[in-house]
């Protein structure tokens, strides 16, 4: 997916339950804050856009683990347009690619059930893309 | 009347610009911050915790003589605080004939109508202010929003006894209006 003609952007979601949200020192500032959303610029590169995403959740999460003391992981499923495996409980756009998840690990095991903290995704930017390519 | 009403509000949030590393200080090429808060008692409530989170922002990139500022407020919450410049009163009188109209129609079935004009913010007529705090390098731009369920049932209910009063129809059950 490098240099081949498309745009792509990320976008962040961290939830009320974050303690990024609750304990940070943003929240006493920015305060009963429900849910924040991040929206990246365009990148012209789905690598320079994973990696940063990547990044972003990455940092989040290991903060978030510290704070929380769970043992917080990061799921990962990418669209099956573009081989992720399939999974009924996912439904996916077309201009989707590939999804992140920051969730409890213990959560997870105990209840089979995806409860995170935030999540990312990186989107084919619409722009970029001719009418039937959408559309096909 | 909505501005005599208190009803639940929330804010909206969003930071483009150098005030974003104020949120999240590490370069992970975001281009925008969107902030929603949960609801607040009333508009005043969640106004006060809007401008604490602007004071925050505004403060930790420059001070607030950096910035320029434009405030707004809907005149359809605050009347007292807005001058009211109407640009097409035959317009606005136009709708209102139309809903009393629609209203007159359904009242029967107990429902009634209520006009959608997103006349003051694009987001929608529940918009009960707006602050927009711009400098050359961010971007702030903040607003108070009214519960929409809650700002539904009060338009309703002033449009059906509006509607009520007008046709002089029989008194239906107050407790089924119903939105259309």
């Amino acid at each position: 997916m490098n240099s081949d003609g498309f745009k792509y952007q990320y976008f962040v979601k961290i939830f009320a339950n974050s303690k990024f949200l609750t304990e940070s020192s943003v929240s006493k500032s920015i305060e009963q804050c429900a849910q924040v959303v991040l929206t990246s610029k365009t990148f012209s590169n789905y690598n320079e856009c994973y990696k940063n995403l990547s990044h972003l959740i990455c940092d989040f999460t290991s903060t978030e683990s510290q704070v929380s003391g769970n043992n917080l992981v990061v799921v990962t499923k990418l669209n099956p347009q573009f081989g992720g495996k399939n999974d009924e409980s996912e439904s996916w756009e077309k201009t989707t690619v590939m999804r992140m998840y920051v969730a409890d690990a213990a959560l997870i095991k105990s209840t089979r059930q995806l409860v995170c903290c935030a999540s990312g995704e990186i989107k084919i930017d619409a722009s970029s893309l001719a009418f039937d390519q959408l559309y096909q | 009347m909505i501005a005599d009403k208190i009803i639940p509000s929330f804010y909206i949030i969003e930071i483009t610009g150098d005030a974003i590393k104020t949120v999240i200080p590490q370069d992970y090429g975001i281009h925008k911050i969107s902030l929603g808060s949960h609801d607040f008692r009333s508009d005043l409530h969640a106004n006060e915790k809007v401008d604490k989170a602007i004071n925050f922002l505004v403060e930790n990139t420059g001070g607030l003589e950096k910035y320029k500022t434009l405030v707004d407020i809907n005149p359809e919450f605050l009347p007292s605080q807005t001058e009211i410049v109407k640009d097409s009163d035959s317009d606005e009188d136009d709708m209102s004939e139309m809903v009393d109209k629609l209203s007159s129609q359904l009242i029967n079935e107990n429902k009634v109508a209520i006009a959608i004009t997103k006349s003051f913010d694009v987001l929608g007529d529940f918009v009960v202010s707006r602050k927009l705090l711009s400098s050359e390098s961010s971007k702030i731009e903040a607003r108070v929003i009214a519960n929409v369920d809650e700002y539904v049932k009060i338009k309703s209910f002033d449009q059906y006894q509006k509607t009520l009063s007008l046709s002089q129809s029989p008194i239906i059950n107050k407790s089924k209006v119903e939105i259309h």
